[in-house]
């Protein structure tokens, strides 16, 4: 092997040194953070007939392998939850029970082995495996007549503005569980929490 | 005519014939008697006569060399006296020749010649004359005839002395002869071996020379590839030297440019250790960071929850919360977007804390490498060092062999100057052992000449008496 091919591109490395040295030292004009904010605010412009009129917000959550969407109006609030109670001979989708604001609130959980999946998580917390304080998922606390429940989610995603037109019907073939509206093109199940919490099925399975 | 000849004996002596002698010179009885007859004067003036013909012979120088001494002079006056008295007794018989012949022999052996003699025979006449006269004074007959009496028996007894001598001469000269032939028979004989010999001797060392100058050559041959062969391995050996001191030197400089490299490793080593502490420290830093991280994610996290939150109270206020909505909405892309940021530098931190461990663990591969690279250069160095020992040993070697070369170089040159001159020497050795073959073969020639000369002189004549009168 000839030895200019082995031999180390020392310059090279000097540059790439020099560049990253500049990093953070950079002085800011007032011009570069006002073309700054305009992006930004370009990045958020809306149309105001869509803001207005004929979208709605979501909340989208991560629950096992699933990702859902709940209407915003539905939800009173978004906590982190470090702990939880679990209750003896309920239905497995009631995970435990948890403290909000003084008042005992029921945790659901959507996911098939979301049971199965916080109960081994409590049992670490427990055991010490897990630290006292770290954060087990989120609650998504109803609001209205779901304001005694609340959903389980292994990560809250973030808000979605979307038209009912986007929204797809969910089959006539799923019955009962109306707490379903339908699904997104992108797989995102689109939730009904009153319908949730009308619904007898939901709570004997 | 009678026969004169005398016979020889068995010792080459000649038997004399008194009597054809007596009868040649006409002695008779006659003369017999007219001796007899005048002994009794001879008798008594032989001292007188014998004292004037010494007193001759002493006047000669010739004739005193024979005289010793005076006892000498009178013992040979009574010889003398004995002998004269001998010619007057008037018996001419065998005694008479057997006393001649002594006398004659005698004369030969003393080397008395006929000169002095007969000169002797006629003093006596003269000195013996006068007293004749004297005694037949007056008697001019009986003086000639007494006087041609004492003639004939003098000649009588002078033929015989000279005979004699002449006989024993021969005797002699022949006995000399038979010797110096003998001596030169002998000497040829030595000669022609000597000259064989010599002659045996010259082939040999021709041969001998022939080979030799063959051998000179050859050797002479052997010498110049052996000169040119040393020539060769003193060339050789330069080379050897030189290139061992161009490795003496190249070692020299490997040895110290691995001792530098050895230095260069260790300070690799050292800035590499350097680094890796450096990364160490910078590594920590970024634990630091994440932590802080993890401060601004969970104030991300609960700036979500408000803006939530908020968002569900703005839903709740209806229209009246819309414009509130809007913020919330901000407030909580805001906090996404932290905890986004928040998750890149963590993944970023991540990916210093990886490649920290991979430079730590590189470093310390790094160090292990340079470890074994300074145990090999060691290594490397020793050999290095070893090599130059060698290698200057091997110089050394080169020194001796292209010393002792020039040496045989020197002593082949040597050699060949002697080679042409023991093949000059040969060939001069040659050329005279030739010439010595040519000498060999005129002394063969000489040799077979003395022979001739022997032969000629050995054929013996017979001696024989040749009367020849004067």
């Amino acid at each position: 092997m000839p030895a200019s091919e082995s031999r180390f591109d020392w310059d090279s490395l000097k540059n790439r040194l020099n560049d990253i040295s500049k990093i953070g030292n950079e002085e800011r004009t007032i011009e570069q953070i006002r073309e700054t904010l305009v992006e930004r605010a370009e990045r958020f412009r809306r149309e105001e007939s869509t803001v207005h009129n004929e979208t709605e917000e979501m909340i989208v959550f991560q629950e096992g392998d699933e990702r859902y969407a709940i209407p915003l109006r539905m939800l009173s609030e978004i906590r982190p939850i470090t702990r939880m109670t679990p209750l003896p001979l309920v239905s497995k989708n009631i995970l435990g029970v948890i403290n909000f604001r003084g008042k005992i609130v029921a945790m659901y959980g959507l996911s098939r082995d979301s049971h199965k999946k916080t109960t081994e998580t409590l049992k670490d917390s427990h055991q010490g495996d897990v630290h006292h304080g770290q954060k087990i998922g989120s609650a998504l606390i109803g609001h209205g007549i779901a304001a005694n429940l609340a959903l389980f989610a292994d990560q809250v995603i973030g808000t979605l503005s979307i038209s009912a037109a986007e929204i797809r019907e969910a089959p006539i073939s799923l019955g009962e569980f109306d707490y379903i509206r339908g699904v997104g093109t992108d797989g995102l199940i689109f939730l009904d929490l009153e319908n949730l919490v009308k619904n007898k099925q939901f709570y004997m399975a | 005519m009678k026969n004169m000849s005398n016979e020889v004996n068995t010792a080459g002596q000649v038997i004399y014939d008194i009597e054809a002698r007596k009868s040649y010179l006409q002695i008779t009885d006659e003369d017999a008697k007219r001796m007899m007859a005048i002994k009794p004067l001879a008798e008594a003036n032989v001292d007188t006569i014998l004292d004037r013909l010494y007193e001759h012979f002493v006047s000669f120088n010739s004739t005193k060399a024979f005289l010793q001494s005076d006892k000498h002079i009178t013992n040979l006056k009574s010889a003398q006296r004995k002998f004269f008295m001998k010619i007057m007794d008037g018996k001419y018989d065998h005694d008479f020749l057997e006393g001649r012949i002594s006398v004659g022999r005698t004369h030969e052996r003393i080397g008395l010649e006929p000169e002095w003699y007969i000169g002797a025979y006629s003093r006596y006449i003269n000195l013996i004359l006068p007293f004749i006269v004297e005694e037949m004074k007056g008697k001019p007959q009986a003086i000639t005839q007494h006087v041609s009496s004492l003639v004939k028996i003098i000649f009588l007894d002078m033929g015989l002395a000279i005979d004699t001598y002449i006989e024993a001469m021969k005797i002699r000269e022949n006995n000399l002869k038979q010797q110096f032939i003998g001596n030169l028979s002998q000497f040829s004989g030595s000669l022609s071996e000597a000259t064989n010999s010599i002659v045996s001797a010259t082939s040999q060392q021709s041969a001998t020379a022939s080979e030799q100058a063959t051998s000179v050559q050859e050797v002479s041959a052997t010498v110049a590839e052996v000169k040119q062969t040393s020539i060769q391995a003193v060339d050789h050996a330069s080379k050897v030297i030189s290139s061992a001191e161009g490795a003496v030197v190249a070692s020299k400089e490997g040895t110290q440019a691995v001792e530098e490299s050895i230095h260069g490793m260790h300070d690799i080593q050292k800035q590499v250790e350097a680094i890796a502490e450096k990364i160490l420290g910078l590594s920590e830093q970024t634990q630091q960071i994440g932590e802080i991280i993890q401060s601004v994610n969970e104030i991300a996290e609960q700036s979500k929850l408000l803006a939530l939150n908020a968002a569900i109270e703005a839903a709740r206020a209806g229209e009246h919360g819309k414009g509130f909505s809007v913020v919330a909405s901000e407030i909580r892309t805001l906090a996404d977007q932290s905890k986004q940021a928040t998750n890149q530098v963590r993944g970023i931190l991540g990916e210093i804390q990886k490649a920290t461990n991979s430079a730590v663990i590189a470093t310390e591969e790094g160090g292990k490498k340079v470890d074994s690279g300074v145990l090999l250069a060691n290594r490397a160095g020793e050999n290095i060092h070893r090599l130059a020992q060698a290698i200057a040993e091997s110089a050394d070697s080169g020194r001796l062999i292209s010393s002792s070369s020039q040496q045989q170089t020197a002593g082949v040159e040597q050699i060949a100057v002697a080679m042409q001159q023991i093949s000059q020497a040969t060939k001069d050795a040659l050329n005279a052992v030739k010439k010595t073959e040519e000498v060999a073969h005129s002394l063969r020639q000489l040799s077979g000449n003395i022979d001739e000369l022997i032969e000629s002189f050995s054929t013996v004549k017979k001696l024989e008496v040749e009367w020849k009168l004067a």
